[in-house]
């Protein structure tokens, strides 16, 4: 096997010009005029490349613009185009690399993380026949977070590239460089440019990632939950107030109901001062973003309304979409101004100041002092109990209202194991998030149907009094649009008792007593 | 992949200076391509300046010890591999005749590297061996250089004959005129008369170019030092035939 491209760093301030010297003692080297180019590192805001193992750059050079995929760990090339990166997977060309980032990226803007300057220089070590028998390309960049802050400098970036059936001058390099000044580079290319420049991959997650132990006081642990919770709302805040992608609001949102489902799950844990300034404060964060998140949804389920349609009927929606975008331009318009309010801000500092503050700042209820576990463990049995008990009332031809209900009990249960998953055995908690995901997921779409269903009747009703509808053909297809969504909303409640019956079996109950009720929970552990 | 194997049974007609500079092309054109050096002299591997050595010689290589992947060499060229020459390939004819199926090895050996070239190129030594079968049985075309001379017709009736002697219908034979000379009367005249009698000749014609002989002092392909001469352009016309002939697009017609 031919070994692998392999990479160096140099840690001191050194030249290419240094390093190719040193190459000279193993042979002739051929260098070449150095090229220069710009490069900028995307991700998406979640870093969803980057758990992918990959990395996208554009890199400009003076009579040329690339877009270039390459694997993190070796930096070999995925795919590559002419052009620019473009926000939105839509962007890309009908290409292999389209099609490859698409689904990594999926409904998420492609934001720049770093640029650099790079003075790139390509060596070629030759033998006694004047035959290339190792290539060489040498980097020297300096950093910013964008073109404007581009200052910092990088480590001297070596990569050496083996020819087939070349291995020795290529092992007599690796030993050379190791030995007299390059280390065997620890960190990919964006791992290094981003610590240039003070940054750390991977720095946004919309997980919790939380570490609470069952001894930890319920008052300190719910704070260090809502403070991870305020992080997410803080950190999605711009974009979404700049509509970047829907994620932003998705992610703010999901942390704004987790924060207001933990108030209720820790009834009597927290100041009743501080329940009566705040609790009410999530509701209204609540309510200001719900508008814009359905008209987000419309517009992202838009393409499978199409799908839904006979081909002849699809160009007749189109009135539908465009009013669908304007809606969601003029909520999120209202959103903007009501996320970047003095009250919106406030709330915030307000927050933060009350989960940093010392406890005797407050008056904290004595329950605050009880070791979480136990109040953990108590909450998510009942929680258990109830979502067995409702479930089993549920048929295929229950009204949508108790569909409603089951998923929002299914969902209090959920965030409770999330909260506090690490007081439990890992793979226990795991296996049993999995089994209730799938519920979920069946409640989830159950319950965007009947919205969507009603919605869809508001909106005929509207668009037909704002004389946007063409009349007949557009009512035809969005009558035919919510036949069709009615259809699959009958298969989803077929579905859903053996997806209960599988939260419900013996089995779940019986790991769920031994998690969550039994002698040895947390709480008697103490 | 489609292998191609320049032959001749005559020797110094330009079977190397077609392989290396047809290879060269298709590598240009970001098709993986491999030439295997057969020939114990080692043209090929030299032009390429790679030295004419194969780790445990023809033996280990035609018993089948050594892994043909492993004995590759990478050239100066991008897409552009080289199985090299090794001097124990005088003996090739021997070492095949240990082996079952003789005819069959150099197919089979070669079989393994199907998915990484889309092109193979088979530079034969000039003789008739059990090598050259071995190599019809390989080869997917059999691109025969001729100088315009009378022994021309007869040297492409015989392998027109042996072809159907050996059963191998496969086998596309696309011979074309090299080192013409259109200065020489009989050149000229044969060159108007053979394409009458043998119609599958190809058009290209490579002309005698010192350009061409000028490959063994830069050992390099023609392209690298004389990318606009009129012999390289002679070289392209012949590989677009080459390509055409055997590449997809004449493959779909029905
Ligand atoms: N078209 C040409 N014009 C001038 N010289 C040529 C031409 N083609 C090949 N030559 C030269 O003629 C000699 C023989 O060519 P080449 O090695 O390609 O032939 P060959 O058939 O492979 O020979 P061999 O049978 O010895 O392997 C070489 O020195 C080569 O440089
Ligand atoms: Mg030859």
């Amino acid at each position: 096997m031919p070994p692998d491209i392999c990479h160096f760093t140099v840690p001191q301030k050194t030249t290419a010009a240094e390093v190719f010297a040193q190459l000279e003692s193993l042979g002739k080297v051929r260098t070449e005029a150095a090229g220069n180019l710009l490069r900028t590192y995307f991700d998406t805001f979640d870093w969803r490349l980057w758990h992918h193992g990959s990395l996208l750059v554009e890199e400009r050079s003076p009579n040329r613009n690339d877009v270039c995929w390459r694997y993190l760990a070796d930096g070999r090339i995925i795919g590559q185009l002419p052009g620019a990166v473009p926000r939105f997977r839509e962007g890309f060309p009908d290409s292999p690399l389209g099609h490859g980032i698409g689904p990594i990226i999926d409904i998420r803007a492609l934001l720049p993380v770093a640029v650099t300057q790079v003075a790139r220089h390509r060596g070629k070590l030759l033998n006694r026949d004047d035959k290339i028998v190792l290539r060489i390309v040498i980097e020297e960049a300096i950093a910013g977070e964008d073109a404007e802050t581009i200052r910092f400098p990088v480590p001297l970036r070596i990569r050496l590239e083996p020819l087939k059936g070349y291995s020795k001058p290529f092992r007599k390099a690796q030993s050379l460089l190791e030995e007299i000044l390059a280390l065997p580079a620890a960190a990919s290319e964006l791992e290094t440019v981003l610590e240039a420049i003070g940054q750390k991959a991977a720095g946004y997650s919309s997980r919790l990632n939380l570490k609470l132990g069952s001894a930890m006081t319920a008052g300190a642990a719910v704070r260090i939950i809502f403070g991870r919770l305020l992080e997410t709302m803080e950190r999605n805040c711009d974009g979404a107030r700049a509509d970047i992608d829907p994620e932003f609001l998705h992610d703010f949102r999901v942390a704004v109901r987790r924060t207001r489902s933990l108030f209720s799950q820790t009834k009597g844990v927290l100041p009743e001062e501080a329940v009566q300034r705040f609790r009410p404060e999530f509701k209204w964060l609540g309510e200001i973003t719900g508008p814009t998140r359905d008209f987000d949804v419309y517009l992202l389920t838009f393409p499978a309304y199409r799908a839904c349609l006979d081909e002849a009927m699809r160009p007749d929606l189109e009135p539908l979409l465009d009013f669908l975008a304007e809606r969601q331009r003029t909520a999120h318009k209202k959103l903007a101004r009501q996320l970047g309010s003095l009250r919106c801000q406030l709330l915030f500092r307000e927050w933060r100041e009350f989960l940093e503050a010392p406890p005797a700042k407050w008056t904290w209820p004595l329950k605050a002092d009880l070791p979480i576990g136990g109040i953990a463990s108590r909450r998510i049995w009942k929680a258990c109990r109830l979502t067995w008990q409702e479930g089993m009332l549920v048929t295929p031809c229950s009204p949508p209202e108790t569909f409603h209900e089951m998923r929002i009990l299914c969902k209090k249960l959920r965030y409770l194991l999330e909260f506090f998953q690490t007081l439990y055995p890992p793979k226990e908690i795991r296996e049993l998030i999995k089994i209730l995901k799938e519920l979920q997921d069946n409640l989830g779409a159950h319950q965007d149907l009947t919205v969507q269903i009603r919605a869809l009747q508001l909106f005929a009703a509207e668009m037909q009094q704002e004389r946007k509808m063409p009349p007949g053909a557009a009512f035809i297809a969005m009558g035919a649009l919510i036949d069709h969504l009615k259809q699959r909303r009958l298969a989803l409640g077929a579905a859903f008792p053996p997806l209960f019956d599988r939260f419900a079996e013996k089995e779940s109950r019986r790991l769920c007593k031994s998690l969550f009720a039994d002698k040895n929970r947390p709480e008697e552990v103490e | 992949m489609t292998i191609v194997a320049t032959y001749n049974i005559k020797g110094g007609v330009g079977k190397t200076a077609t392989a290396v500079n047809l290879a060269w092309l298709a590598a240009g054109e970001k098709m993986p391509t491999l030439i295997w050096d057969l020939d114990p002299q080692g043209a090929t591997t030299f032009y390429l300046r790679v030295k004419p050595k194969v780790q445990g010689g023809g033996k280990g290589l035609i018993g089948g010890k050594r892994n043909l992947a492993e004995l590759i060499k990478e050239t100066d060229f991008e897409h552009l591999d080289l199985l090299p020459a090794d001097f124990s390939y005088r003996h090739l004819d021997l070492l095949l005749d240990d082996e079952k199926k003789p005819s069959r090895r150099l197919r089979k050996l070669l079989k393994p590297l199907s998915e990484r070239y889309r092109w193979i190129f088979l530079d034969c030594p000039p003789s008739i061996s059990l090598v050259s079968e071995a190599v019809f049985q390989a080869a997917d075309v059999l691109l025969v250089p001729l100088i315009p001379t009378t022994l021309s017709l007869r040297t492409l009736e015989q392998l027109t004959r042996f072809r159907s002697e050996q059963k191998l219908d496969g086998l596309n034979i696309l011979p074309f005129f090299s080192m013409v000379d259109r200065r020489k009367k009989l050149h000229r005249e044969i060159l108007t008369e053979l394409p009458r009698q043998y119609p599958d000749l190809l058009r290209a014609e490579i002309p005698f170019a010192s350009d061409i002989e000028k490959m063994g002092i830069h050992r390099a392909p023609l392209g690298v030092y004389s990318p606009g001469s009129r012999a390289l352009e002679a070289y392209r016309a012949l590989w677009r035939e080459v390509r055409s002939g055997l590449g997809p697009e004449r493959r779909q017609e029905p």
